[in-house]
């Protein structure tokens, strides 16, 4: 279970336990129902700092919980791409930076649970054991006995979410307290090189691809609601009946322009958290849809979010000469 | 194979100030104009919330065009401003969710151009004959196209769907448009 | 009842036998999802692992017409307006395969609130009295699976009408079954009878099997709930990690709320239900804005509660359960398994009860 130095999730309670005085409750992860598995926890009491852990099963993005939450004075436990979502946030002044502590985790990345299903297809497991660093060591699992099954050994990365496999921001870029060395970042660029795959396709074979992809879909609204952007919460248009943007139908049509109604009010916000993607119970690859939106920005405004506390949002503003939009009215 | 003989639906929000104005220039000169094309009229292109042509695309439009004022023409001074960066970043993103990129255009006309909106008109519609009715959602999948590298298509996991249409036509499909028509209804109050 | 042998090489032609008749929905892969695919001749149906999505979906499907209807003028009086109702066409005769034990005991329990309350619902009782189950046993549980919690068991045969049990790994040799029904009986009285080799076979790996852990007493559950229900730091402690997504509502296969909605056009229309999900906060919301269940602790006290407290109080003749209640709840532990933020109601259970029996030391 510890693949961390013990040091640093002590580190890490050590400071919690520091602030704690000073806020109302300190967000954190602690240990799920299984080893595989980390949950959300809140830390009120001193007496709690032991619950706190981390390691590479700490996929939540806790940021998400954080608009609920305003009016209170709060510690956060952020990874590098937890800290975008905090910067978009606090740029759209959604919350005080005053009122947040931030606790910052260099992270070399996490467990991606339905790589892991597909790759050791186990019914359970009993002990999971991390060697050496996520990006180049080995995942040790220990099965329960009896069920005819070995204990198995894995490398690391290929088990790792794939925003982990192209992370430009390992670091935390908003924190008060660092815990633990800072980490090289896996490039300096991202290249988009997964959308090659997608854009291949004629028009009429992504059209086919995502009506196959959104047929399974529930509703459920697990994307949105793990989305710690989506500030709208319970006045989503999506449930709205006036303006009648959905049905309540569970048709294709009604998925799709969901998630379409998602990647739009996204556009210049998301930061690629991917808590969509893992929040989806169906394994809809909808961060395909945003990153695809993501890079479309880059090229148009030369904009990425959550990198900066006063940058202006490329919809929020405009150029009288745009240099990378041609005069549509003089096209013909 | 351009489609001419069939009537498409083409949505088109136009600007009041200056786009409707120039719509209805182009009218009152008689010019000969397509008639697939349906105007709603908006205050400013910068009220096209790019969800407007989102859904009406997939809700069943061949076609949608925005058009508004000329950029520094705009009457309230940026609205065709903000509306340029929107709409440009959905005309990018239409083909990613598989809608042919040629199916939106968003252009500007001015109140006093009737003619240039006839030859704006005419050429959209064209472009949206040529490339034939929208695909429906609630059509079966075409073709059967998978993403390699992708988790969801691994070799572990292969992403099966039903390309082919069923054998066994089930009764609801059959029996859809049947519900429209009156005899199927009985009647059971008598309204107001 | 004859025990029968399913070939795992023949399944795909016994399953497209039975399609000729019924609409089957088979579990395939998709992604990292099972999910239930209405069968054509390329499915390809995988049984190895419980299917994502619960069987529920064929007795109460996610969207459902109740009627269509049809306003008309009166052309002699315009002020006049007609009301035409029609009902949708009776469901198809369906046939769902693969669902485990713990959905096919999920047919009851829907059945209580559908059939049992005094008013029977038309549409679930059509679909529930064309659907057969074909479910198939379990050889192992999950870290998600509790359903010996809740009186059900790996084999339990209880709502199916075919229950698979796989022989060698994941049902790799094939599969003997068993109806449970006679309806069940018609479905696979093709087959080859069982060898008694197979059924050997069968009874050694079950032997084999390791014992799950014992559940735990839950006599007290629906008391100790009630004793906890005014404390909502309890609850919000619970709840403070929950997203209010429906993933948990959505998947299971007890959970019956619906929503009724009117999807209007022009002069005609339908009335259409839908699944809708206690997590969300519209769920509760009222007209005047006002809404009793307004924070997650709330909305996950009435989830929690409802499966093992007023279920339980609701119907207290049945007793299905080890610990003499019956809950609404079948233990597939798919709300716990797809939980984005791994919420546990095993844990909220034994918290209720634990935090319940520390009240009652502290109460005298």
């Amino acid at each position: 279970m510890a693949s961390e130095p013990r040091d640093r999730t002590e580190e890490l309670r050590s400071r919690v336990a520091e602030a704690l005085p000073d806020l109302d409750f300190v967000l954190g992860y602690g240990r799920g129902f299984d080893p595989l598995h980390a949950t959300p926890v809140a830390v009120r009491r001193e007496r709690d700092v032991g619950r706190l852990i981390f390691d590479p099963t700490c996929v939540q993005n806790l940021a998400t919980s954080l608009y609920g939450l305003s009016g209170k004075r709060l510690g956060l436990v952020v990874k590098g791409c937890d800290s975008r979502s905090v910067i978009q946030l606090l740029q759209e002044r959604l919350w005080e930076r005053e009122n947040l502590v931030i606790f910052g985790l260099p992270c070399e990345g996490v467990l991606d649970l339905a790589k892991l299903r597909v790759a050791a297809d186990i019914a359970s497991v009993k002990a999971v054991r991390f060697e050496g660093s996520p990006r180049h060591g080995v995942l040790r699992l220990t099965l329960p006995e009896g069920q005819g099954m070995r204990d198995m050994e894995m490398e690391s990365a290929g088990l790792l979410a794939d925003k982990c496999l192209r992370c430009r921001h390992p670091n935390p870029l908003v924190y008060d307290y660092l815990i633990g060395p800072e980490i090289a970042p896996q490039g300096e660029e991202d290249d988009y090189a997964d959308l090659a795959a997608l854009e291949g396709l004629s028009t009429q074979e992504r059209f086919d691809f995502w009506k196959r992809q959104m047929g399974r879909c529930i509703r459920c609204y697990a994307c949105r609601n793990a989305c710690p952007l989506c500030v709208c919460k319970h006045v989503c248009l999506a449930d709205s009946r006036e303006p009648h943007w959905l049905s309540a139908e569970a048709t294709l049509q009604e998925k799709w322009l969901f998630q379409v109604m998602h990647a739009l009010h996204l556009a210049g916000r998301c930061t690629e958290c991917g808590e969509c993607q893992r929040s989806c119970p169906m394994g809809i690859p909808i961060l395909l849809l945003k990153r695809m939106m993501n890079r479309e920005l880059k090229e148009l405004f030369h904009y990425q979010a959550g990198v900066s506390l006063d940058a202006v949002p490329p919809l929020h503003t405009f150029l009288m000469e745009e240099d990378r939009i041609k005069d549509r009215g003089l096209l013909w | 194979m351009p489609d001419m003989g069939r009537e498409y639906r083409i949505i088109g929000f136009l600007c009041n100030w200056c786009s409707y104005g120039g719509a209805d220039a182009a009218g009152v000169a008689r010019f000969n104009q397509p008639t697939e094309l349906r105007i709603i009229r908006v205050p400013c292109s910068g009220r096209v919330d790019p969800m407007f042509v989102a859904k009406a695309l997939l809700s069943g439009a061949d076609g949608v065009l925005v058009s508004g004022c000329h950029p520094r023409d705009c009457h309230y001074t940026e609205g065709n401003l903000y509306a340029r960066r929107r709409l440009e970043l959905l005309r990018r993103f239409l083909p990613i969710i598989g809608v042919d990129e040629g199916r939106f255009e968003y252009i500007w006309v001015s109140a006093s151009e009737g003619s240039r909106w006839r030859d704006m008109v005419t050429r959209f519609t064209d472009k949206i004959h040529a490339l034939g009715p929208m695909p429906r959602m609630a059509e079966a999948a075409r073709t059967l196209c998978t993403l390699s590298g992708m988790l969801g298509v691994s070799s572990a996991q292969p992403d099966v769907w039903p390309a082919k249409e069923r054998r066994r036509v089930p009764r609801h499909e059959t029996r859809r448009d049947a519900l429209l028509s009156m005899d199927d209804y009985k009647e059971v109050m008598d309204g107001e | 009842m004859v025990d029968r042998y399913l070939a795992d090489s023949a399944l795909a032609s016994v399953v497209a036998a039975w399609a000729l008749d019924h609409r089957v929905l088979a579990p395939v892969r998709e992604g990292a999802a099972i999910v239930y695919r209405v069968f054509t001749e390329d499915t390809h149906p995988f049984l190895g692992r419980p299917p994502t999505s619960s069987a529920k979906e064929a007795l109460l499907p996610q969207t459902g017409d109740l009627f269509t209807y049809l306003y008309r003028k009166d052309r002699a009086d315009l002020t006049r307006t007609e009301v035409f109702l029609s009902e949708p066409p009776p469901p198809e005769p369906t046939l769902i395969l693969g669902p485990r034990p713990c959905d096919a005991r999920g047919r009851h329990l829907l059945d209580r609130v559908f059939l049992e309350r005094g008013v029977i619902d038309p549409q679930y009782s059509a679909h529930r009295a064309g659907t057969l189950f074909v479910s198939v046993a379990c050889t192992s549980m999950q870290n998600t699976c509790f359903c010996h919690w809740t009186g059900g068991g790996m084999d339990d045969e209880s709502g199916s009408d075919v229950l698979l049990h796989p022989l060698g790994t994941g049902g790799a040799d094939g599969f003997v079954a068993r109806a449970v029904t006679p309806a069940g009986e018609k479905l696979i009285a093709a087959l080859p009878e069982a060898t008694a080799a197979m059924l050997e076979e069968l009874a050694a790996a079950r032997a084999a099997a390791p014992a799950p852990e014992a559940a735990p007493d839950l006599s007290a559950v629906a008391d100790a709930f009630l004793a906890m229900f005014g404390d909502l730091d309890f609850w919000t402690d619970q709840s403070a990690r929950c997203l209010s997504c429906g993933v948990c509502t959505y998947l299971c296969p007890t959970c019956s709320c619906f929503n009724i909605t009117d999807e209007n056009s022009g002069m005609k229309g339908r009335r259409l239900r839908t699944w809708d999900t206690c997590m969300s906060a519209l769920y509760t919301l009222e007209g005047s804005g006002h809404n009793p269940r307004f924070s997650r602790a709330h909305r996950l006290r009435n989830r929690v509660g409802h499966k093992f407290c007023y279920h339980p109080r609701e119907f207290p003749q049945a007793a299905a359960a080890p610990s003499g209640l019956e809950f609404s709840c079948t233990g597939c532990g798919r709300c716990i398994k797809s939980c984005p933020v791994a919420v546990d109601i095993r844990g909220i259970v034994l918290d209720i009860l634990a935090a319940a029996a520390e009240k009652a030391e502290g109460a005298p």
